[in-house]
């Protein structure tokens, strides 16, 4: 390869990219924008959530359990219903989310130490929230039932633990259990498997729609030297975007950063290196951009979301469907940023996750190459 | 009228030529559906643990048996250390860790409190919660157990111990909710590519080639031009979305409202996004911009509109956005025909703004156009 008819390359791509200014300051900020909208659009938080009640014991059991559940942060009671049409009914408009029908010997059961049945009745078109919305409620419920039992076992006198077994929880790594923290660092492949591939993708499939391609092809340029001249201006200014779109994330969403920033910004140009390769490959197998663009929604962008580990965890896949997701980078540079920012790793905890991603950048480039025939009018 | 159909003529043989894009487009609205359905799961299960039992003893196994027994805890190894487990969550072999401390049976069987611990790797706060819940659960179960046993010895006989009992249940949850999801999310973004990318583009590839400038020189008018670009889509939208619905029919995501509603608004729908394709179409002069500036609006549209997450969840002023695009109304519409059986008579005004949304923005487009149209 020579490095002269790179160069010239490069700088025919510079000089390319800074006549379309707005095209050039669209990429650039797309994903940050992505990045934001997703942050918040993906995330649920329980706090203060209207919720409802069809009380229909009125005893002072029931209106303590009623305020227990209102003085929480995570549930509001707003609406005291009289019957139960009046609930469904509220639960049909999307009103509230959650009605909690106390039947009319709550209390008694309770003096009478016997179980007192509630009834929740959850919406769960969402089945995300709606199973944080049950498990929260069912915390609620278990420390409720928890001080009657105590008060059951102290008046038998019977000198019981209450707690036979008593589980301490450490969690790791996100003390907070926030949504961000796996959200966020799952849509840093997002954004980049959707977008750069799209950008790298057009930047050739536009030249042979113009056919100013040709030109390329009757100069002494190769086919390795024409990607790796058209690949170095994306990635520089790729890599460095996407390194701020990282610095972003932490910053905004306030995800902790525990790792070397070296080690991330390494992975960073590789992923946008990968990226930018797979945009190449693509542009080899389309003549017109529209279909470039399609293309990468269902070959980049989806399989970033399906399988980049970023919404639905990876785990959860039947095993031939997780080697599948090896053929994208997605997920490798998930699991290297994970281990670098939450985890602290130095490349020992993550050079699995690194060393794939550096092995498919060089067998992606390499087909990308070799994909681009010269005399061929693809 | 006779200009219009040859020019709506000329858009579909366009298409035709392009069976490639073609292809794509009803892939991402059928395959990519069944695809997604097999390998999307929020519910977690076989969420892979190890356990460092140092008690070793019959109740400690028990206890071990409980957790790995469920389908939920998937045992990956036993540890041989309490370092040995920690570091299996680092590598991420890992998610969570149940530490049973020597002494476990021997405290129980004294009536004491035996203390072991859970650790988990809460980088994925959603594994991590469920994991926790799931824990809890059982220990709980566990506890009631041990304390009716213990107080059956005491001769206190009862079977089931006082508190709140609830009896929970779930409405317009179907077991087919995750499959329910990807097919919404699908349609939605076949509905929004198929209708804005198709129609900005193909307004702004005729630009870009200028074959625009052989047009305006026929007597074709701007309007009949931009119409026809607008209805092709439409139609190749709608058509595409006969083949979702035999996905979702296939499995069986139960319809409780009227089918043909669910059409119309998918026809609303497409005629929203048309609306903003011919806008951005008009404003754009390659392709690359139309295409980023459509990416601009179809991201949104499918971020903050209530499809991930519901709206009411959101910042305030990201649900006033969402408002704002037609895919939420579209959602709206969409769960009430599938989830809860309503139809135009209580979504009449989604209806409403999706017309006027798509037959606004159009007009827009329009007079963008009849602007260089000379």
């Amino acid at each position: 390869m020579n490095a002269r008819r790179i160069l010239i390359i490069m700088k025919w791509e510079f000089v390319h990219l800074i006549r379309d200014p707005v095209s050039l300051i669209i990429s650039l900020f797309m994903p940050f924008f992505m990045l934001f909208l997703f942050g918040y659009s993906m995330c649920f938080e329980l706090k203060e959530m209207p919720t409802a009640v069809f009380d229909m014991d009125h005893s002072s059991a029931s209106r303590d359990y009623i305020e227990r559940i209102n003085s929480t942060q995570y549930f509001n009671i707003k609406f005291h219903f009289k019957s139960y049409e009046e609930a469904i009914s509220s639960l049909d408009r999307g009103v509230t989310k959650l009605v909690i029908v106390i039947p009319s010997h709550f209390g008694r059961n309770l003096k009478e130490n016997k179980p007192a049945i509630i009834q929740p009745l959850v919406d769960a078109s969402f089945i995300n929230s709606a199973q944080i919305i049950i498990n929260y409620l069912h915390g609620i419920n278990a420390t409720y039932s928890s001080s009657i039992i105590t008060n059951y076992i102290n008046k038998k006198g019977a000198s019981i633990s209450l707690e036979p077994v008593k589980m301490s929880l450490r969690t790791w790594y996100n003390q907070s259990l926030r949504d961000y923290t796996f959200t966020i660092t799952g849509m840093y492949s997002v954004v980049m498997m959707g977008f750069i591939p799209l950008l790298s993708a057009l930047a050739i499939v536009r030249e042979k729609e113009s056919g100013s391609i040709q030109q390329i092809f009757v100069s002494p340029v190769k086919p390795p030297e024409y990607i790796a001249g058209k690949m170095l201006p994306y990635v520089i200014f790729l890599g460095i975007d996407n390194v701020l779109v990282v610095l972003f994330g932490v910053w905004w969403f306030e995800i902790p950063f525990r790792g070397s920033f070296m080690l991330l910004m390494w992975g960073v140009f590789m992923m946008v290196f990968a990226t930018v390769a797979l945009g190449f490959l693509i542009s080899t197998f389309t003549r017109n951009q529209l279909t470039a663009m399609l293309i990468g929604i269902v070959f980049t962008l989806m399989p970033a979301f399906i399988f980049g580990d970023s919404i639905s965890p990876l785990v959860n896949m039947p095993e031939g469907w997780q080697l599948y997701a090896g053929l994208f980078p997605a997920r490798f540079f998930t699991g290297f940023c994970r281990a670098v920012m939450l985890r602290g790793a130095g490349l020992e905890g993550c050079w699995q996750d690194a060393l794939s991603l550096t092995v498919y950048c060089i067998a992606i480039f390499a087909v990308a190459s070799f994909s681009v025939k010269k005399n061929k009018i693809m | 009228m006779q200009r219009l159909s040859g020019l709506v003529k000329k858009e579909f043989i366009h298409f035709y030529r392009d069976p490639v894009s073609m292809l794509l487009i009803l892939y991402h609205f059928t395959a990519c559906i069944v695809l997604c359905t097999y390998c999307f799961r929020f519910e977690v299960d076989h969420l892979p643990i190890t356990v460092y039992d140092s008690d070793q003893t019959t109740l400690s196994r028990e206890l071990v048996t409980k957790f790995i027994s469920t389908e939920f805890f998937d045992l990956y190894a036993y540890a041989s250390s309490y370092n040995d487990a920690g570091l299996l969550i680092d590598k991420g072999a890992v998610k969570a860790a149940l530490i049973i401390p020597s002494g476990f049976a021997e405290v129980l069987n004294a009536g004491e409190q035996a203390n072991i611990q859970y650790l988990c790797d809460a980088g994925d706060a959603n594994l991590a919660g469920q994991g926790t819940g799931y824990a809890k659960r059982i220990i709980a179960d566990y506890n009631t157990n041990i304390i009716i046993k213990q107080l059956n010895k005491k001769g206190i006989v009862i079977k089931n111990l006082p508190g709140v009992d609830s009896r929970l249940r779930t409405f317009y949850s179907q077991e087919m909710d995750s499959v329910y999801f990807l097919v919404l999310l699908h349609i939605v973004v076949a509905g929004l590519i198929g209708g804005l990318v198709l129609s900005s583009t193909a307004i702004v590839r005729e630009k870009e080639r200028g074959t625009i400038d052989q047009l305006m020189v026929t007597p074709a008018k701007a309007f009949e031009f931009i119409l026809a670009k607008a209805l092709a889509p439409l139609v190749i939208g709608l058509i595409a979305t006969v083949f979702s619905f035999l996905v979702a029919v296939w499995f069986s995501v139960p319809v409780k409202g009227s089918v043909i509603t669910f059409f119309c608004y998918m026809g609303f729908f497409l005629i929203g996004n048309v609306g903003i394709g011919v806008l951005v179409g008009s404003l754009c002069q390659n392709m690359l911009q139309a295409i980023l500036l459509s990416y601009a609006v179809w991201f949104p549209g499918v971020a903050i509109t209530g499809l991930l997450l519901p709206l009411e969840n959101m910042e305030p002023w990201t649900q006033s956005l969402g408002k704002l695009l037609p895919t939420t109304h579209f959602l709206i519409a969409t769960n009430g025909i599938f989830q809860k059986a309503i139809g135009f008579a209580e979504l009449w005004p989604e209806a409403i703004i999706l017309l006027s949304t798509g037959g606004v923005l159009f007009m827009a487009g329009y007079f963008i156009m009849l602007r260089e149209w000379s």
